[in-house]
């Protein structure tokens, strides 16, 4: 079984970590902006925090606390100030690098659950697809929306895959 | 008796006559046949005769109907053709004569010939006799300017702008460049390319371009045509799903270079069912090397201006000799009727050559399709190699997108796993390495087939049986023959020893198909293992090479770093150091 890193602590969590769940006033948000104009922003060069804050996936080993996560779920919203990507994010993927036979490492966006995964253990959430160019494709992490993936490489720029 | 025996061979003799009779009879009848196949040949072929005469006829019918519509045709295209002829004469005969002195100045001016009073006389009479056409102001204008007359020439330039600003600014761009005034030709073909919709470029706009890329416009020293060119583009992004079509059009241009893998992985290609996915992303791997080449040699290529010059002139030729937009659809008649005259009458071949000649000059592209064309599909575009480094230069930042798209779509079909099929073996590999367990799993399977193989291969109870049941019977018999029942004795002997006889023969009949069974499926492991560990050094080798060739598109992305669109749209001040500097950068 995956080990989950943060379990999703319902009440705390709403009150300390941002959440990616849709909200309200997020639907209309995201609702008011085009769909050609997301894909235009989300093409955008990943800023060096942004980057730095995803690279922190797999920084606390295998035990990831509340703070850690809050600080990524920050960093994705403070890259995106301009739209609400709840239902359109479904997660990040990059290759793990804990050792034994650890592969992959995903941040569920719907539950905000930092997961290390092992060979042969299926990722959750649609994020699966996105586990070999993970591992072998060479970008630092991606991207995995409803209708794409997004691979992102270390100097921030992004590739689209439709 | 002999009278019975008698009438027998009697009846058979009269049965065999009458046999032979009958014989006569289907011989005469096939004959007969024979003659009737014959005539109904003959009537065939006379048939065959008629049609052939009718098919003539009715050939030489269609010939004639046909070169009496042929003949209709053209006598309506002459009556046709002196109507029209007389319309333009009467419509537009001053246009004509318009050009024709146009022509004439300009020759004139080269050869310096004619007093500049008969110039100045000619055209000031054809201001008068051609109200609202755009060339005759424009005549005065170039009249006026080879006076020195500075104020007449800047009012009938003027005139010219507002009867026709598009026409008049590509007129004096290129009759600039010809007398060599290139500052004042480049700001003319600002205001020419100002004239243009940026989403609906003509075939002379292209040549326009393509001159200006080339520097054969003059230098854009104050970037008027940079700065032109920023605003379609800012323009055209600006439109909602620009970039991203943008980025689609560029990746399919890119995945055009893609080529086949025609060689190479034979084993994969046999026993891997994963090979359709291999091949494909091998052919995206390879595309790397070959965009980076490409693009290499689109900048390291000198450029040869000749073709471009004659193209140029040919655009002055045509503006100042052809008809105008308001003679348009009487010209195109007469063009149709003079087609349907040179072809005698065929109106299809007339209206095919029409349709030729719409859609060599008609084309119309945006101005990013355009760049898409001279960078990628320069055979088609048919423009010079300095609108393909101008045109790459200037959608660098798309081509960057739409190729790292590329590079991501082909990495994502990367299997995880690679399957290895042979036989009823189906196990799957990440990099090949993992030889001693597949062959295990490939012994195991055949020792599994093997296993069950034999099993039917063994003696059954009774043939067990026999040679025990067989010794004591025989040791009874003899112990019969001893008790003096030697008969008895004799044949428990006898039937002891077939049994034991039965025992061995069978016993060494099972051991041979054993034997045969062991040493097919001994043959099919050895062979097995063969393709097994021969496809997994392919894996291998498959593993390294897509990733040396994968890792090639970062040189592509460094590449298209280096080229600075600036260099190629904004400082072309010096064409010739231009070019120099293009080298040092991207080399």
């Amino acid at each position: 079984m995956p080990k989950p890193m943060l379990k999703p602590q319902t009440q705390s969590r709403t009150d300390s970590v941002p959440s990616l769940k849709p909200s309200q006033e997020s639907k209309q948000k995201t609702n008011q902006l085009d769909m050609m104009k997301l894909d235009r922003l989300l093409r955008k060069t990943r800023s060096k925090p942004y980057m730095d804050a995803i690279q922190h996936l797999d920084a606390g080993g295998h035990v990831c606390n509340s703070q850690q996560t809050k600080e990524i779920i920050d960093a994705i919203q403070m890259e995106f100030p301009e739209v609400e990507l709840s239902g359109v994010l479904l997660g990040i993927v990059s290759k793990c690098y804990l050792g034994d036979d650890y592969e992959v490492h995903s941040l569920d966006a719907t539950g905000d659950i930092i997961e290390h995964f092992r060979r042969g253990q299926p990722l959750k959430g649609g994020l699966e697809k996105a586990r070999a160019i993970a591992i072998l494709g060479g970008y630092e992490f991606i991207e995995v929306y409803s209708d794409c993936c997004r691979a992102v490489s270390s100097n921030g720029n992004v590739s689209v895959i439709k | 008796m002999p009278e019975a025996t008698y009438d027998v061979s009697n009846a058979l003799h009269n049965i065999n006559r009458n046999l032979a009779t009958v014989n006569d009879n289907v011989v005469e009848t096939s004959k007969m046949l024979d003659i009737v196949h014959g005539v109904v040949n003959n009537v065939d072929s006379n048939l065959k005769v008629v049609y052939d005469e009718i098919e003539q006829l009715a050939r030489d019918f269609h010939d004639y109907v046909q070169k009496a519509e042929y003949q209709h045709n053209v006598s309506l295209a002459e009556t046709r053709l002196v109507k029209i002829r007389q319309e333009l004469e009467t419509k537009y005969g001053y246009y004509a004569e318009t050009r024709r002195t146009i022509v004439g100045v300009l020759q004139a001016d080269d050869l310096e010939i004619v007093r500049k009073d008969t110039i100045t006389n000619a055209t000031e009479e054809l201001m008068i006799s051609a109200p609202g056409y755009w060339l005759a102001p424009a005549l005065v204008a170039l009249a006026a300017w080879i006076n020195d007359n500075k104020e007449l020439a800047d009012r009938a330039v003027k005139e010219a702008i507002r009867r026709n600003d598009e026409k008049t600014s590509l007129l004096f761009a290129l009759i600039c460049r010809r007398a060599d005034r290139k500052t004042a030709s480049i700001k003319w073909v600002q205001r020419y390319l100002a004239n243009q919709n940026e989403e609906y470029l003509d075939r002379n706009a292209v040549i326009i371009l393509d001159a200006f890329a080339s520097g054969l416009l003059g230098t854009d020293t104050e970037g008027v045509v940079a700065k032109q060119l920023d605003d379609w583009m800012t323009r055209l992004q600006e439109k909602a799903g620009f970039v991203e079509q943008q980025t689609i059009q560029w990746s399919d241009a890119i995945n055009l270079k893609r080529n086949p893998l025609t060689d190479g992985f034979e084993y994969l290609r046999k026993y891997s069912k994963t090979w359709p996915k291999l091949q494909y992303i091998m052919e995206g791997a390879i595309l790397h090397a070959n965009i980076l080449s490409y693009f290499e040699n689109i900048f390291n290529q000198q450029s040869s201006h000749s073709a471009l010059k004659e193209q140029l002139d040919d655009i002055l030729t045509s503006l100042v000799t052809e008809f105008d937009d308001e003679e348009l659809p009487l010209r195109r008649d007469e063009r149709l009727n003079q087609y349907i005259l040179n072809y005698a009458g065929d109106l299809s071949r007339a209206r095919q050559s029409m349709q030729i000649d719409q859609t060599a000059f008609d084309i119309h592209r945006d101005f990013t399709q355009l760049l898409t064309d001279a960078a990628m599909k320069p055979e088609v575009s048919n423009v010079s190699v300095s609108t393909q480094k101008f045109a790459v230069a200037l959608s660098r930042d798309w081509i960057a997108n739409a190729y790292n798209d590329v590079v991501a779509n082909n990495r994502m079909q990367i299997p995880d796993v690679i399957e290895i099929n042979v036989e009823n073996f189906n196990e799957v590999t990440r990099d090949g390495r993992d030889e001693a367990d597949l062959i295990e799993k490939w012994s195991s399977i055949v020792q599994t087939e093997k296993e069950s193989a034999l099993a039917p291969h063994t003696i059954n109870a009774f043939q067990k049986f026999c040679l025990i049941g067989g010794s004591v019977i025989g040791v009874v018999g003899l112990i019969a023959c001893i008790a003096s029942q030697v008969f008895l004795g004799i044949i428990a002997v006898v039937a002891g020893s077939g049994m034991v006889i039965n025992h061995f023969t069978k016993k060494k009949a099972v051991q041979i198909r054993r034997q045969h069974i062991e040493s097919q499926l001994e043959t099919k492991f050895n062979d097995g293992a063969q393709i097994i560990r021969a496809a997994l050094a392919e894996v291998v080798d498959f593993r390294a090479q897509f990733a040396e060739k994968d890792g090639m598109s970062q040189a592509v992305v460094d590449f298209l770093e280096r080229v600075k669109p600036e260099q190629y749209v904004k400082k072309l001040s010096d064409s010739t150091r231009r070019i120099k500097t293009d080298k040092e950068n991207v080399k």
